[in-house]
């Protein structure tokens, strides 16, 4: 029944149509480019090049549409009448997730599955590929759907998730970045192995080396022995333990503020 | 039926509730009356769990509110809901039917939503109903659950005299039930209540209607 009503809710407001034609224009804009890459990885390079665009598009509209989507449960008083009935702020919190996650999952998949059709005409089609590129973006999504559900949770109105959202979003972009370029100088071969536990912490790191390597456009062969130290696991087990860190931490952080505080 | 013993509750060092005691009998009707920001949604919220009770007690059907197995017998309709805009007045409360103990069942729907008068515009998306439409969708919600124990925070607030008066008679039809509702309106209260819980600088004292009323006429009271 979530699935269901959290479809119907998304697919009659604008906020995922609006996010799906900005997706598709800018989508048409990099295949086109991508006629003039060479045919040898071309097919490659051009996922690459949609990752890299969505990697500015899908946190920011994740963020927003999961979080909406709790608070608007909030102010609606929806939240209230659930929890004086069988849920409790744990099973919403649970059934919600899935909900949203299979509708914005869902649409995103239909939707490169769509724009699979104009690739295999711009360049030649490699199915594993396409399905390493798939992953990515959908972990993309699950990670910052599911950051976007605690940032829900953890706000009280519309004004206050707005900005909560927009410095996460850059947080995640460019702060995190800095910190890292700023750390990066003083770090040596015994601190490298805890500076990378950090490094690969955040999604967008990982989620981009995972598919640099699964396209065939990083070989793990021919690093320096500093990288070769910070690489102490395998890019796809990365993806999974980040996978799994940023699904776990947000939940039960979600329903720790929870309990601490009122549901208003 | 509803029992409320020691119940304080605070924001920051503002004491809303102080050491609140309230008892609402099987089938009483019993009205919460108390000036803007008494604490009579406090009072409810904290009744209901979704406020977290630091000092004192509730019990819901015999049953302590710290436990999940009172929510059968208990239906909670908020004040200013607005349910889902986007979802017709169907697919709401097909899909608040979902949390009933015995699940979606389209021949009580129906029904429900004839009682409330909303049979015709079921197939209508909620963002245009009008605010007495929307008020009956919620009483409708809670008809379908059928609870011993209804709650209602300010049902018929912002609606004008006709949604009013369509609000009381559905609640009027509610016999053997126990509820409690929150008010400012004496006429509604004199209508629907047997008792009413009058909260003033967070304490609570119960009366009946007549004596209420009266201590509100000679001066005693004001709401």
């Amino acid at each position: 029944m979530y699935i269901l009503k959290e479809w119907k809710e998304e697919s009659r407001g604008v906020g995922i149509w609006i996010a799906l034609a900005i997706s598709c224009v800018a989508s048409m804009f990099i295949l086109v480019q991508s006629r003039s890459f060479p045919s040898e990885q071309g097919f490659e390079a051009m996922l690459l090049s949609l990752y890299e665009m969505n990697l500015y598009l899908i946190p920011l509209l994740s963020l927003f549409i999961s979080s909406l989507s709790i608070v608007s449960e909030k102010e609606q008083k929806t939240l209230m009448i659930f929890l004086t009935k069988k849920e409790s702020y744990r099973s919403f919190l649970l059934r919600k997730s899935i909900a949203v996650q299979t509708v914005l999952i869902g649409i995103f998949i239909v939707w490169n599955f769509v724009l699979a059709l104009p690739m295999k005409f711009i360049q030649p089609f490699h199915l594993k590929s396409f399905l390493a590129y798939l992953l990515a973006i959908v972990v993309l999504l699950f990670i910052f759907n599911q950051i976007g559900i605690f940032l829900g949770s953890f706000c009280k109105n519309r004004l206050q998730l707005t900005g909560i959202v927009i410095f996460s979003w850059f947080g995640f972009l460019y702060l995190l970045d800095l910190v890292f370029l700023y750390l990066l100088p003083s770090e040596t071969k015994n601190t490298i192995e805890f500076f990378s536990a950090f490094y690969f912490l955040d999604p967008l790191h990982t989620i981009y080396f995972y598919l640099e390597n699964a396209l065939g456009l990083l070989s793990l062969d021919h690093l320096s022995k500093i990288v070769q130290q910070m690489v102490w696991m395998s890019p796809t087990y990365y993806l999974f333990i980040i996978l799994l860190i940023w699904t776990v931490i947000p939940f039960e952080l979600a329903v720790w503020f929870n309990r601490k505080g009122e549901v208003e | 039926m509803i029992v409320v013993e020691g119940l304080s509750q605070s924001y920051g060092k503002k004491q809303i509730l102080a050491e609140v005691n309230l008892v609402v009998d099987k089938h009483e009707r019993c009205a919460l009356v108390g000036k803007n920001g008494a604490g009579k949604s406090t009072l409810i919220h904290s009744m209901l769990g979704l406020l977290p009770v630091k000092k004192g007690s509730v019990v819901l059907n015999g049953i302590p509110v710290r436990k999940e197995q009172w929510k059968p017998f208990v239906s909670y309709l908020p004040e200013k809901f607005t349910l889902y805009p986007l979802l017709t007045g169907w697919e709401n409360i097909e899909f608040f039917a979902s949390f009933a103990e015995n699940g979606i069942d389209e021949c009580k729907i129906e029904k429900t939503l004839k009682d409330v008068r909303l049979w015709d515009d079921r197939h209508a998306r909620v963002k245009s109903y009008s605010k007495g439409m929307l008020q009956r969708l919620g009483l409708a919600i809670m008809l379908y659950y059928d609870s011993e124990i209804q709650i209602l925070d300010e049902p018929t607030s912002g609606l004008d005299p006709i949604g009013r008066r369509e609000i009381l008679s559905i609640l009027q039809t509610l016999t053997n039930k126990t509820i409690l509702f929150s008010s400012h309106h004496m006429e509604e209260i004199q209508q629907i209540c047997t008792h009413v819980a009058y909260l003033e600088d967070g304490f609570i004292t119960k009366y009946t209607v007549e004596d209420f009323l009266s201590k509100l006429e000679e001066g005693e009271i004001v709401s």
